[in-house]
């Protein structure tokens, strides 16, 4: 890969952890630490997605690794993991790619009109084409995020 | 008496926590209606006036660009102070969305310390405007 291209991808990838950093200390009272990526660990994971149309267009999957979607929305909305049903936890996961995706678009153009698509839940998939990869070590599990876009 | 607040927003999970940071911000007693979109929004408030209306910007049937327009042409709603409370931060959408009538613009994530600021600062314009 080229000095310049890899350059431009790690700072997108800076960009992208300090916006999951101050979404998940602000809003959901944990951390994360960009870790090498684990995809072997067993379990389901959950996804969710995010789609952005204007200048610059592309998608956002968020990954989580099994459980972690219920103690994030426990966490969100200040209850106790045993109230938080399945299509809350779905909900606080779609909520949570929503929240990551506007922060990294709106650091990294901070000048652009872009429109979000509403969340949805996708299948979970690593090696989405073309998107650039991040896994992170959370207290309670880890999270993987997926950024693709023409801008790059 | 109570505030009365209307969430707008698509999310289920996101009104709720917008309700919780708001009784968390020192407004215990707030009676909160909640919509999923503009529309639905527009129709509560034939219903009932409330004190401030906190609405996203994405959202089906009716987003936030106009229900904010809505409320503009409406001469009754007109006095009823919008703060946008959405994930997008760029700046053009911000400065769109005070142009078209909000009062305040918070972006995802805030903390309660900003969203009581904002409302504050909101209710305090409105009281005085009142007097």
């Amino acid at each position: 890969m080229p000095a310049e291209t890899e350059a431009v991808l790690n700072a997108i990838l800076t960009t992208a952890t300090d916006a999951l950093q101050e979404v998940l200390g602000t809003m959901f009272f944990s951390d994360a630490a960009p870790v090498a990526c684990e995809h072997h660990l067993a379990g389901e994971w959950s996804a969710a997605r995010v789609t952005f149309t204007g200048v610059p267009a592309g998608e956002l999957r968020l990954m989580l690794s099994p459980g972690l979607a219920l103690i994030f929305a426990a966490a969100f909305l200040g209850i106790d993991e045993q109230e938080v049903t399945p299509e809350t936890a779905d909900q606080v996961n779609c909520e949570l790619a929503n929240m990551i995706c506007g922060a990294i678009l709106s650091r990294l153009h901070p000048d652009s009109l872009v429109a979000l698509s509403a969340p949805e839940l996708t299948p979970v998939d690593f090696e989405h084409p073309g998107s650039i990869h991040q896994c992170f070590a959370i207290p309670e599990g880890t999270l993987a995020i997926s950024l693709s876009s023409d801008a790059w | 008496m109570a505030m009365a607040v209307l969430v707008v927003d698509d999310s289920p999970v996101m009104r709720k926590f917008i309700c919780r940071v708001i009784r968390l911000a020192g407004f215990e007693d707030a009676e909160f209606f909640e919509a999923s979109d503009g529309r639905e929004a527009l129709a509560q408030l034939e219903k009932r006036s409330v004190d401030v209306i906190l609405t996203d910007i994405n959202m089906p049937c009716m987003n936030g660009e106009a229900l904010m327009q809505a409320l503009q042409e409406n001469g009754t709603l007109l006095g009823t102070p919008a703060l946008v409370i959405s994930t997008d931060a760029t700046r053009d959408r911000i400065h769109r969305m005070l142009e078209l009538g909000a009062k305040g613009y918070i972006s995802k994530p805030f903390c309660p310390e900003a969203l009581r600021a904002e409302l504050d600062r909101i209710l305090g314009e409105q009281h005085a405007c009142r007097n």
